[in-house]
């Protein structure tokens, strides 16, 4: 066995407080130790090629992977399934040449080649989606990002954000009666849309100018502050849709408790954080990541922390972690590694010498994939579907993505279905995709569609001290909500336990550009 | 690539003063330089931030120090009409324990593989190295095999130049021998990768996928890419689309 290393800082886990985390400390000339058992990045967070994907979910317990299709009206109306055209004996050559397409096929068409037009499109469809599995970056735990948020407001300051590309998500949905509105960004669409009167639409337009320096606007609200943020919107003169807009759509309060107990404060907080980050980067709020959101950022902090100084391990089983008066000590793959502080992820955490308490939340999700566009013909969208009396009772959200994100090929379409309430059932997300199938059905009358539902574990310390003893630190999974912005004050916090004093990711100088 | 292309790189400390003129003259042309994402991989202790750091600081400003945790090194390079912007990537504390992330392959249009030509071992760390690009990164990429420490060569030589070319032949790989210590044959790594590059292609695939850097005047750039460090609405802050 080697000698032992010592850092002042070990890391297990490389989800997303961990890799801020790791880059902080790199930066403050911590030597940093960052340790996955996974052999790659970003834990839940990951993005993965569409074999990798559908492995994954299958693996999960509960969940199902299904396969429909729509007859075209017409020849012409056909989409066309790329990389798989030809009929049943050129699929079957096909899946003869491509065991794992083949195997694919199997599991989620049959057996046998199928024969009639609808099945065969859907063969085709998966055979095509494996052979071209490489092309896909399909996130379990999708997310966006606040154009002004703490993340993207980190990764300018640090310079982080040169190792990432972004887009901005183009059109926001909300769906209502069983349509898909568009919901108003800025005065022109409030005043333009022919659905509201004029009094209604001056409410709307002075309740956002209000919400967007709330702060300032203490008055307007500060009675309320504590009170039900839903009835403050009543109080406003809001219709009901336009009320249900603002708390599902631009507050993203998806989960219906939450709706309804939502303080006026913490609803104002939320609204403003939406609309304060419209226009930063263009007309829309949220911005993806290409090639996935989590991932990307858990590998650029992570590049990030290497690149002053941090040391990587991926695939590294620990044998065991003790906690000594030297440090904490990791032995494992004939390493031994000592460091001043230990902290986890939570999903790590039964390696650790301590007890710990967790808080564990299983939420359901759902992730499609389809050859036409599901939500609205722009690639990138995002859509609220607020709780439906008689069809869900907690709200989901949807996001669409593309080629344009690399997120799959050319021709392709993914949408992610999150529901933020831990009771959201299985059903309210299958009754979600029959709602965004039928919108789909408005926009293109035929269409393959491969959907997966499935359930994700989120875990987080009980405690609000993420201290477990005087070394060792635990901290969340992601949370599974739509956005990531809660990871920075998590790493932030830890931060300043380990590095007192110390500034977390000092403000870079922007470098001159040169052309 | 005709024969008589001439490449020199910007500010080399070998280029003459012509060159450095024609590189002001480019520059005064408004060229916009062609990004060139280039990664390096090797055994450690083969040398391969110091081929860099020898490339990099061979500018004409002595001064320009790497910053410490700079996220990639950059040197521009001149070649006929075009300015090449070299952007290269290190591998930092990734690489010991095979830990690089797919962030660090991607959109690489050129690598530097480097093993030292004393140490046979580190040839083999190499060939190592190449099918791991042949694996993950993009198929056309252009891949250098670099034998550093061509100083000590004399003395302490553990590869031939005929065993290392033969396997660059036959893997396609551009080769040669240098030295960091002394600057031999650095500059010509580099200007080799340039010429091999399809730059034309390569300028209109980045404008379509949206890989400039900076590039639009706006925060999305027309590929709907977004710059973070550009807010062509940041002083009106929201109000400027929210209208209120």
């Amino acid at each position: 066995m080697a000698a032992p290393e010592s850092f002042d800082v070990a890391i297990l886990g490389t989800g997303l407080t961990e890799c801020i985390l790791a880059g902080a400390l790199a930066r403050a000339g911590k030597r940093v130790l960052h340790l996955d058992t996974l052999d790659h990045y970003g834990a839940q967070l990951a993005a993965r090629h569409a074999a990798d994907f559908l492995a994954a979910v299958a693996a999960l317990p509960d969940s199902e992977i299904g396969v429909s299709s729509s007859a075209p009206q017409s020849a012409s109306d056909e989409q066309p399934v790329l990389g798989a055209d030809g009929d049943s004996e050129a699929l079957a050559a096909q899946l003869a040449a491509a065991p794992d397409a083949a195997e694919w096929v199997a599991r989620l068409c049959g057996d046998a080649v199928p024969e009639s037009p609808e099945r065969l499109r859907e063969a085709r469809f998966v055979a095509s989606l494996i052979a071209r599995a490489r092309h896909f970056n399909l996130e379990l735990v999708p997310a966006v990002l606040y154009s002004r948020g703490p993340i993207v407001d980190l990764l300018v300051s640090s310079r982080v954000g040169p190792y990432l590309e972004f887009k901005l998500l183009n059109d926001m949905f909300f769906e209502w009666d069983q349509e898909m509105e568009k919901v108003p960004s800025g005065k022109d669409d409030i005043f333009v849309s022919k659905t509201k009167d004029l009094l209604a639409k001056r409410r709307l337009m002075k309740f956002l100018t209000m919400a967007l320096n709330y702060l300032d606007n203490e008055h307007a609200w500060q009675e309320h502050a504590n009170r039900p943020f839903c009835e403050f919107l009543a109080g406003q003169g809001l219709d009901p849709k336009m009320s249900a807009v603002i708390m599902h759509a631009i507050a993203l309060v998806g989960d219906a408790d939450e709706a309804a107990t939502i303080t006026t404060a913490d609803g104002l907080e939320r609204t403003h954080r939406h609309l304060n980050s419209l226009g930063r980067y263009g007309k829309r709020a949220f911005l993806v990541g290409m090639y996935g959101t989590g991932s990307e950022l858990c590998q650029a902090f992570s590049r990030y922390c290497a690149v002053f100084g941090g040391l990587y391990i991926l695939g590294f089983q620990p044998d065991s972690i003790e906690s000594t008066d030297e440090g904490v000590c990791i032995k494992g793959q004939d390493q031994t590694f000592v460091a001043d502080s230990l902290v986890v992820g939570a999903e790590h955490a039964a390696k650790l010498p301590v007890p710990v308490k967790l808080v564990e939340t299983a939420l359901w999700r759902a992730t499609i994939i389809s050859n036409a566009p599901v939500l609205g013909t722009t690639e990138l969208s995002m859509a609220a579907l607020p709780p439906q009396e008689g069809a869900r009772e907690n709200g989901v959200f949807a996001i669409q993505l593309s080629a344009d994100t690399c997120t799959c090929p050319e021709g392709l379409y993914t949408v992610s279905i999150i529901s933020h309430s831990s009771k959201s059932t299985k059903q309210d997300l299958k009754d979600a995709l029959i709602s965004l199938h039928a919108h789909q059905a408005r926009l293109q009358s035929a269409s393959v569609w491969l959907d997966a539902v499935y359930q994700i574990k989120h875990i987080k310390p009980e405690t609000e001290d993420a201290f477990m003893d005087k070394r060792i630190a635990v901290c969340s999974s992601p949370s599974g909500q739509i956005v990531l912005e809660d990871h920075v004050a998590e790493a932030r916090r830890l931060f300043e336990r380990i590095c007192p004093g110390a500034i977390f990711y000092p403000e870079e100088a922007q470098p001159p550009e040169d052309e | 690539m005709s024969a008589a292309r001439s490449a020199s790189p910007a500010g080399a400390a070998s280029s003459s003063s012509a060159a450095a003129a024609a590189a002001a003259a480019a520059a005064q042309a408004n060229l916009k330089p062609i990004q060139v994402k280039l990664v390096l991989l090797g055994e450690a202790a083969v040398g391969k931030s110091s081929l860099v750091l020898r490339f990099v600081n061979n500018e004409f400003q002595e001064n320009k120090e790497p910053t410490i945790g700079a996220a990639f090194l950059t040197q521009k390079c001149k070649l006929d009409d075009k300015i090449i912007k070299f952007e290269i990537w290190d591998t930092a504390g990734q690489e010991r324990f095979h830990s690089l992330a797919p962030m660090y392959y991607r959109n690489a249009q050129a690598a530097v593989v480097a093993y030292d030509l004393t140490k046979p071992a580190s040839l083999e760390k190499a060939k190592a190295w190449v099918k791991e690009l042949q694996r993950q990164a993009n198929p056309n990429i252009v891949i250098a095999l670099v034998g550093n420490k061509l100083d000590l060569a004399s003395t302490a030589r553990g590869v031939s130049t005929e065993e290392a070319q033969a396997y660059a032949n036959e893997s396609g790989l551009l080769f040669l021998e240098a030295s960091a210590k002394t600057g031999e044959f650095v500059m010509d790594i580099f200007t080799e990768i340039a010429k091999k590059i399809p730059l034309d292609t390569l300028a209109a695939a980045r404008q379509r996928t949206g890989l400039t850097s900076g590039g639009g005047a706006g925060g999305a750039s027309s590929s709907g890419r977004v710059d973070l460090n550009q807010n062509p609405a940041n002083s009106q802050g929201a109000d400027g689309n929210c209208a209120c």
